[in-house]
């Protein structure tokens, strides 16, 4: 088996004639290119190449690497190349291997950013949300400032929709909740309560408990669920479908014609839903109650209006209203703020439910530390 | 209206999707900004819109700056590549929608603003389809009435951006005819951004060759197209081949031709490009004269109103791509793997080793 071997011979014409020899295998130690670009970078006179391969035995794509080194000293040494003297298949090959030019930055690995950078990456972004938080409040600031005086401009049959939709349609499933929320609470009170016998204040409990924080709360969670998701996917989409730049060019705030009224719609429909809750919630102590606890319709029914207070019941509708103009915000900044992909318009749902849910979270804490505070 | 843009800059996340851009539009014309995609074109479009803000520069209309005016008081009508029809309302509802929602004093009485909807929609030959829905309607048909709603406003500007991008071949042409006529009839000053270079070609009084946020040509269809001030355009406007060579003292030398160049007199030794277009190559069987380069058929494609041919040199393997009229293709009666001799015409020569 002969060893690969490389010989250079210069004609009289400028002409670097490359005599290739042997089996150019890849098990084989082959000769590098640096041997053309020493001759290249001593001898003179040189302005171009060919190659000699009569005595070439077997080859592979050793042989190919070798050559496409080659070329590239040809090209930055500015040389003619005449290909003629390979054998055909290899300059087959040859021109497979540089048909397409490699992709820029596709040999670039994954670069993980340091902690510190991280860091100020997501410190920055935070700020920078809420930065975008306070401008999109202020422009539906505004927004409402038009509405008051008149200078608003949506469509009252949209306004209507959105009205049935986060009202009516959102019926079902907060009676189903409520009820369950109230049962839930009945059974863990009336579990300890029975212990010192006072199995008639059960009523209090659920009572209070249900028009003062749980109704607006659980109803509040439903509605971020329900239709903040679906005022983010809304919006979102007519994001992507440049539907709000439509609206935009045709000479309409987008705020005005998409925002406003759903914020009025769950603003407006929030406390009524908050008030049904309640009663709902209540029903299901009074089927724990009755049921479970021995007790009369008549007799819950009394212990409840005794413990429950109007105050109580203003709290809750107050908080209901809270957290209406919150998940309308999140839902509606969310699908105004959602990229121009359709992806974005998933996560911008995503986005919108969890940041409804915190700032109902939030706002309770608030509402009930200033309660306590005002002794009420 | 006019429409001036003057030292117009865009940066997204550090990158210059609009650089440094100065344009006057005329009143009236039908003006094409065609580009690879990524060359800025919708971003430039969009600025005119009001729809994005430029980081530098301004915008005139009719030499009055409005480049801090609000899109919704520009008076600008916009289509959408995906024509961004509102779902929930009537075709009749969506070409009314922007007179609908005017305040009241601006407002046209609703026998007015009805008038005004039938007008336009026989106007884009849609009036029968006023009580359909946008999903119940073909992609043409939508793009039309997305049209018409642009044109309810009786917009300053009509912006229309890839306004065919979406929609098959057939109707791409169809529309590209009908939307010439429909220029030639109202005369808005219109700007249509396209990465089809046909389309422009066909379509526009002015085309803007524009390449990474930059204006690479303006002209007149057949300014740019039989002259191209560069590289870039020469490759963007058509198919076109490379023939790699040299200059010397004017002279140049391209495979085996010689030609004069007294523009490059003072040139001493330089790389240079040659692009000839497939229909300025020719081929023939026997060899004529020493300055032309041997080739082997590669492949033939004989349908359509020429036939197109992939050659191969023989000397650097190159593939050229030529075109022969049918008579021409008969008479020499090719088949693939045959060699034949080729001899490049018309041949116009750019200095460096440009890539594309």
């Amino acid at each position: 088996m002969a060893l690969p071997e490389l010989n250079f011979d210069k004609t009289e014409c400028g002409t670097l004639r490359l005599i290739l020899r042997g089996e150019w295998r890849l098990v084989n130690p082959l000769p590098s290119p640096q041997a053309l670009k020493d001759i290249l970078s001593s001898g003179e006179g040189i302005t171009g190449a060919a190659f000699d391969t009569r005595e070439l035995g077997d080859w592979d794509s050793g042989l190919l690497t070798f050559l496409l080194g080659v070329i590239n000293q040809c090209a930055l040494g500015k040389l003619s190349l005449d290909r003629t003297g390979l054998p055909s298949g290899v300059n087959r090959l040859l021109a497979l291997a540089t048909a397409v030019p490699e992709r820029q930055g596709a040999r670039r690995a994954g670069v993980r950013l340091p902690f510190l950078e991280r860091v100020g990456g997501s410190a920055i972004d935070f700020w920078r949300s809420l930065l975008d938080m306070l401008d999109f409040i202020g422009e539906i600031t505004l927004s409402f400032l038009r509405f008051f005086t008149g200078r608003a401009r949506f469509r009252t049959s949209d306004m209507m929709l959105i009205l049935q939709e986060c009202s009516a349609d959102a019926l079902p499933i907060v009676s189903l909740i409520s009820l369950l929320v109230g049962l839930i609470l009945a059974f863990v009170g009336a579990i300890q309560l029975q212990l010192f016998g006072a199995g008639i204040y059960v009523a209090d409990l659920v009572g209070i408990g249900t028009t003062r924080a749980m109704g607006a709360i659980m109803t509040g969670i439903i509605m971020a669920g329900r239709t903040g998701a679906s005022f983010a996917a809304r919006i979102g989409t007519m994001q992507v479908n440049e539907e709000i730049d439509a609206l935009q060019t045709t000479g309409i705030s987008p705020i005005d014609f998409l925002v406003l009224p759903r914020m009025i719609a769950l603003a407006v429909m929030m406390p009524l839903l908050t008030l049904y809750a309640d009663l709902m919630g209540i029903l299901g102590g009074l089927i724990v109650g009755v049921l479970c606890l021995d007790q009369s319709i008549m007799e819950y029914y009394y212990e409840t209006i005794r413990a429950v207070g109007l105050t109580n019941v203003w709290i809750g509708v107050f908080s209901g209203f809270v957290y209406g103009v919150l998940v309308a915000l999140a839902g509606c900044m969310r699908g105004m703020q959602c990229g121009r992909s359709a992806s974005a318009v998933g996560d911008a749902t995503t986005s919108a439910v969890v940041t409804g849910i915190v700032s109902i979270v939030v706002a309770t804490a608030i509402i009930t530390v200033i309660c306590n505070i005002l002794r009420i | 209206m006019s429409i001036e843009i003057r030292n117009v800059s865009k940066i997204f996340n550090g990158f210059k999707a609009v650089n440094d851009v100065n344009l006057t539009v005329p009143s009236g014309e039908l003006v094409a900004l065609l580009g690879p995609s990524g060359s800025g074109k919708t971003t430039l479009l969009r600025i005119i819109a009001g729809l994005e803000t430029p980081d530098q520069g301004s915008i005139l209309f009719n030499g009055v700056d409005t480049t801090r005016r609000d899109v919704r008081e520009r008076e600008v009508g916009f289509v959408f590549q995906h024509y961004a029809l509102f779902r929930h309302m009537t075709v009749y509802d969506n070409v009314a929608f922007g007179l609908t929602v005017k305040s009241k004093k601006n407002r046209p009485s609703k026998s007015e603003i009805s008038d005004k909807v039938h007008r336009l929609l026989k106007l884009v030959q849609l009036e029968q389809l006023a009580k359909r829905y946008p999903s119940q309607l073909s992609g043409g048909q939508r793009q039309r009435v997305a049209l018409a709603r642009a044109l309810a406003v009786e917009p300053q500007v009509l912006l229309l951006d890839e306004p065919f991008g979406a929609l098959d071949a057939k109707v791409r042409q169809e529309l590209r005819r009908w939307l010439r006529k429909l220029h030639d009839e109202i005369h808005v000053t219109s700007v249509f951004v396209t990465h089809d270079q046909d389309e422009a070609l066909e379509v526009s009084d002015r085309i803007v060759v524009m390449n990474r946020g930059k204006i690479e040509q303006t002209g007149t269809p057949e300014e740019v197209y039989d002259s191209p001030a560069n590289p870039f355009v020469y490759n963007f406007l058509g198919n076109v081949n490379l023939f790699h060579g040299r200059v010397h003292n004017g002279a140049a030398k391209i495979a085996n031709i010689s030609i004069d160049l007294p523009e490059y007199r003072q040139v001493p030794d330089s790389a240079a490009v040659a692009y000839v277009r497939p229909y300025d190559i020719e081929i023939s069987r026997t060899r004529h004269s020493s300055d032309e380069i041997e080739a082997n058929v590669r492949h033939i494609q004989g349908a359509g109103a020429v036939a197109r041919f992939e050659l191969e040199r023989l000397d650097t393997l190159e593939v050229i791509e030529a075109e022969l009229t049918k008579e021409r293709y008969r008479e020499l009666d090719l088949r693939a793997g045959d060699k034949v001799f080729i001899r490049p015409r018309n041949l116009r020569v750019f200095l460096g080793d440009y890539q594309i």
